[in-house]
């Protein structure tokens, strides 16, 4: 019995050194997938709670990108979505789970920044690929973290983009909201440096809870400030109650806010009337065929859901081309191969092109100004000519 | 500062106070009933409401797809305000039965555990059913406004502190004057006096479910209408929120409950006149602390409590 | 005469205490029966088993004949055996004349829907509730203080409220625990007079648990003795009092109990010593 199990040391260990001989040494080790094993792709998302619903869509997406892949090189993918709550702790014991499992080769997120800055600590502790389809935040492609990439813009973008238009349309008396999150804040803190550096002054800011419904008291404060706009950093939960709430208050001032309005379900259609005019900053469309492809499986295509397909479908990408197959049947891929090919990938996808830069965001502009509008009995978002 | 001398923003501000507060103290009643009788935080009772305003919206939306709420928009606001209240009543008594009823005589935290379990399951069981997806209430009736020059008080907020304090008179009128809510108190002051009087204290305490929760429905479709969306984490703040009112007024005092959520939402609501709005909930719970301080029995807690 | 509530060895233990031990026991209607012992002797624990605050562990229990062992006390003051409490059990902060309505609840019909709907006999009912609550407060000698707070009315009101609102459950057998505790001689006085109308005016039986010997000597037609949780004696006031059982049972208060003039007629006191090593 003994020496039978010596043999077998004995061949783990030449295995071991077999691996660098043949020519694949890699500084951050591999991911080996053994015949007959998925290769797993993780995805990190809010499956429950306030923002569920993004987060829900979110999972389509990835989900649509992997069912369609099907397989890499004889080995099936699937994908292992986890609810990390959007939150700090949920976040990191989410990462450590996905980093711990040696058949996963990347996740798609996390979804909020919040969660995604203390898991890129844990991915890079383990360099294992992480691909955000919408944390925005600034600061997480500003760390120096080389495994965190993103197909969203960050907050900069999307705050001075709606920065630009507010310039551009000359108003004067602005009102900064946001929902005292990091998103929120962030992209109110840029918006108003952006704005200040064009000379123009914001006559207040204010934060407001999430979860809140009831925002008729600030509201009624702002509207004795007179302002014509009023940009709110947050998502359409609050987004929706502060356009009609304005109304309902009597303030006469264009409402404006950001990617986490852009939905048709909880934007445009709970805020009814109420929502006409109002801008929020998005994406480019998407492509409409592909638009028409996910509403068919998983109906109305909310924020985040085209994200989320390019960033899985980049990752696949680059396992496709990284994998090696080994002659027993198994993959052993390169972590730090399979980065170096997320960072140098240049792909077309339905949001468009996709680069990445040295810091993990994505190069050109990518953002745009949409404003709700009423035609025909519809409502919907219309997106302005740059 | 300034707006505080400002007559109109201050009324606006009072108006605006008063809605969110009838609404806190419609859901501090129940926190109140229940204290007052079994001495327990009922914590599921933010989901208790949730599910109310759950109840309204299904029916509403029934009635608002077959056409039915265009020809008659009261009575398919009555409809929904009756199938609320009928659906959190039956979950109250539910709920107590089931999660709190076997644990009458365990030490104090074991039914505040099952509450907050109950509490979490709720919330997740309507999460599942709604998959996690925001709920639109139908718009029935348009909002009218009433302008008084610079102010505009939109008609819904009147009919809401005028509800609230309708069902708060009835509330009063049933604990004060009708028999079983005599038997209420009777089985708050001494539960096993009251049994041995001939009061049938179980069915007393399930009718105490049902009306607290009644109550919390009809805040769940107040709020449903109002706000016009409602989710399965909607009856996390306003719960705690209540909570704090019902604190705030001295828990297990009635008149303190209605008291509490007044005064919590006018001081949510010209809090943010003196600082900026983020610090709403630190005014809140700042001035919980206040009050708690200076009276620890709450604004209208008994001085005197002979609890055995 | 009829047996209103007969005791069939009834006994009740706590943990390793046997406070009732396999207890006979009769009251005829019509009749005031005095329960007398030292303190611990298993009195009120034999009150509490017949209102069913607890539940006998072996024996029976039958009023009017029908077994009331597994009865509930809410259910068992519906089929109308009331009681008082040793310490005053009021409900504090309601007025008076609301803690005679609690009283009556029981006798009341309308269920939740009725009260809510306020229909004709809900109020109608109600209506009559208060009209009778008042003749309680009357027969009480509460006239007037109705809308009093109860917990602001004298110790001796408080007592007399507490009765009336057992009355207004309209029970059949009415239980009183030391109904004259904490009292003065002219109180205690006009106590005695006041159950003796109870019977008189309102028929019903009475037992009662009383330390104050001059009472149970003045208004009882049968005496039981309890110690140590069993039935040591039973029979008129004067044969209790010659028991030699008894006399041994009180060790050096027979003097107490013979003189009846003296006052206190306590007994309690004197036999502090012997409930402490009981407990």
């Amino acid at each position: 019995m003994k020496n039978k199990y010596q043999w077998y040391c004995l061949l783990v260990i030449m295995s071991l050194f077999f691996i660098p001989l043949s020519g694949y040494a890699d500084e951050w080790g591999f991911i080996t997938i053994p015949n007959g094993k998925p290769i797993r792709i993780g995805l990190g998302s809010m499956l429950s709670g306030d923002y569920a619903s993004m987060g829900i869509d979110i999972k389509n997406g990835a989900e649509m990108a992997v069912l369609e892949k099907k397989s890499i090189l004889g080995h099936p993918v699937i994908l292992q979505a986890e609810d990390d709550g959007c939150g700090g702790p949920t976040s990191v014991a989410i990462a450590e789970k996905m980093c711990n499992n040696p058949l996963l080769v990347g996740v798609v997120g996390y979804m909020c920044s919040g969660g995604s800055k203390p898991a890129s600590d844990v991915h890079n502790k383990y360099k294992v690929l992480m691909i955000s389809p919408s944390s925005t935040a600034m600061e997480l492609t500003s760390r120096g973290i080389p495994v965190f990439f993103r197909t969203c813009w960050n907050d900069a973008t999307q705050a001075r983009c709606a920065a630009d238009f507010v310039i551009k349309k000359k108003w004067k008396k602005i009102v900064v909201l946001h929902d005292k999150s990091d998103y929120g804040q962030s992209l109110a803190h840029d918006f108003t440096n952006h704005i200040s550096k064009n000379g123009l002054k914001i006559l207040a800011t204010e934060g407001l809870t999430r979860g809140d419904k009831d925002f008729a008291p600030i509201l009624t404060k702002i509207k004795f400030m007179r302002p014509e706009l009023i940009y709110f950093g947050g998502m359409a939960a609050e987004g929706v109650l502060l356009a009609r709430q304005m109304k309902r208050v009597g303030i006469r001032a264009y409402f404006m806010s950001d990617d986490g309005c852009y939905t048709a379900k909880d934007f445009i259609q709970a805020g009814g009337r109420a929502t006409n005019g109002c801008y929020v900053t998005y994406a480019k469309k998407p492509d409409a065929q592909w638009v028409k492809r996910f509403e068919s499986c998983y109906g109305p295509c909310q924020t985040f859901s085209p994200q989320a397909y390019d960033a899985t479908n980049i990752l696949l990408e680059a396992v496709t081309q990284v994998a090696k197959k080994q002659t027993d049947g198994s993959l052993i891929i390169g972590k730090k191969a399979l980065r170096d090919k997320v960072a140098g990938i240049q792909y077309k996808g339905i949001t468009g092109k996709i680069a990445f830069n040295s810091h993990g965001d994505r190069t050109g502009s990518v953002v745009v100004i949409y404003k709700v509008v009423e035609e025909n009995g519809k409502r919907f978002f219309k997106q302005l000519p740059l | 500062m300034e707006y505080l001398l400002n007559p109109e923003i201050l009324t606006a501000q009072i108006i605006n106070g008063l809605t969110i507060g009838g609404i806190y103290a419609l859901i501090a009643l129940g926190y109140t009933l229940v204290y007052g009788i079994l001495f327990m935080i009922n914590f599921a009772h933010g989901e208790i409401f949730m599910f109310g305003s759950f109840g309204g919206f299904a029916v509403l939306t029934l009635l608002s797809n077959n056409g039915f709420s265009t020809t008659h928009p009261t009575l398919s606001i009555l409809c929904a305000f009756a199938a609320a209240i009928l659906i959190s009543s039956a979950l109250g008594a539910i709920l107590e039965r089931v999660a709190y009823r076997p644990l009458r005589d365990a030490p104090r935290l074991s039914p505040l555990i099952s509450a907050i379990g109950v509490s979490i399951f709720l919330q997740n069981a309507m999460m599942l059913f709604t998959r996690g997806r925001m709920q639109v209430y139908p718009d029935i009736i348009p909002e009218n406004f009433i302008e008084i020059g610079w102010l505009s008080i939109s008609c819904f907020q009147i009919s809401i502190i005028l509800g609230c304090l309708l069902l708060m008179t009835g509330l009063y009128i049933f604990i004060y004057k009708t028999k079983t809510g005599k038997a209420m108190r009777a089985v708050a002051e001494n539960r096993e006096a009251a049994s041995l009087m001939g009061i049938d204290v179980n069915r007393i305490i399930t009718i105490t479910f049902i009306i607290g929760s009644a109550l919390a429905a009809a805040a769940g479709v107040m709020v449903g209408i109002y706000y016009t969306q409602i989710n399965h984490m909607m009856g996390f703040i306003p719960g705690i929120k209540a909570f704090t009112a019902a604190v705030l007024g001295g828990i297990g005092n009635v008149p303190g409950a209605m008291l509490g959520g007044f005064f919590l939402g006018l001081a949510e609501a010209l809090g943010v006149l003196v600082m900026p709005a983020q610090y709403k909930d630190l005014i809140a719970f700042g001035l919980l602390i206040l009050v708690l301080i200076i009276r620890p029995k709450g604004i209208m807690g008994e001085v005197v409590s002979e609890r055995v | 005469m009829e047996t209103i509530l007969k005791t069939i060895n009834i006994t009740k233990t706590f943990g390793g205490l046997i406070a009732l031990n396999q207890v006979n026991f009769e009251i005829k209607r019509g009749m005031i029966v005095g329960i007398i012992g030292p303190n611990g002797a298993g009195k009120t624990t034999f009150f509490n088993c017949l209102t069913g605050v607890y539940t006998p562990d072996s024996g029976e229990i039958l009023f009017n004949g029908t077994n009331i062992n597994r009865l509930k006390s809410h259910q068992i003051a519906r089929l109308g055996i009331s009681r008082t409490f040793q310490n005053i059990r009021l409900f504090n902060n309601m007025t008076v004349l609301e803690n005679i309505l609690a009283g009556h609840h029981c006798r009341m019909r309308a269920g939740l829907w009725g009260v809510l709907t306020r229909n004709k006999r809900t109020l109608r009912e109600e209506k009559d509730s208060y009209a009778k609550a008042r003749d309680f407060l009357n027969f009480v000698d509460l006239k007037g203080k109705g809308d009093r707070i109860a917990k602001t009315l004298s110790y001796g009101d408080q007592r007399r409220l507490e009765i009336a609102r057992a009355l207004a459950a309209e029970p059949q057998l009415l239980l009183l625990d030391e109904p004259t505790a904490g009292m003065n001689p002219s109180e205690t006085g006009k106590l005695t007079q006041f159950v003796k109308r109870i019977r008189e005016e309102l028929g019903l039986s009475i037992l009662l648990i009383e330390h104050d010997m001059r009472v149970i000597m003045e208004i009882s037609d049968k005496v039981t003795v309890l110690d140590y949780g069993a039935r040591i004696s039973e029979g008129t006031p004067l044969q209790v009092q010659k028991d030699p059982k008894v006399i041994e049972a009180y060790l050096g208060c027979q003097e107490i109990i013979i003189n009846k003039s003296n006052y206190p007629a306590n007994i309690h006191s004197n036999t502090d010593l012997k409930s402490a090593s009981l407990k």
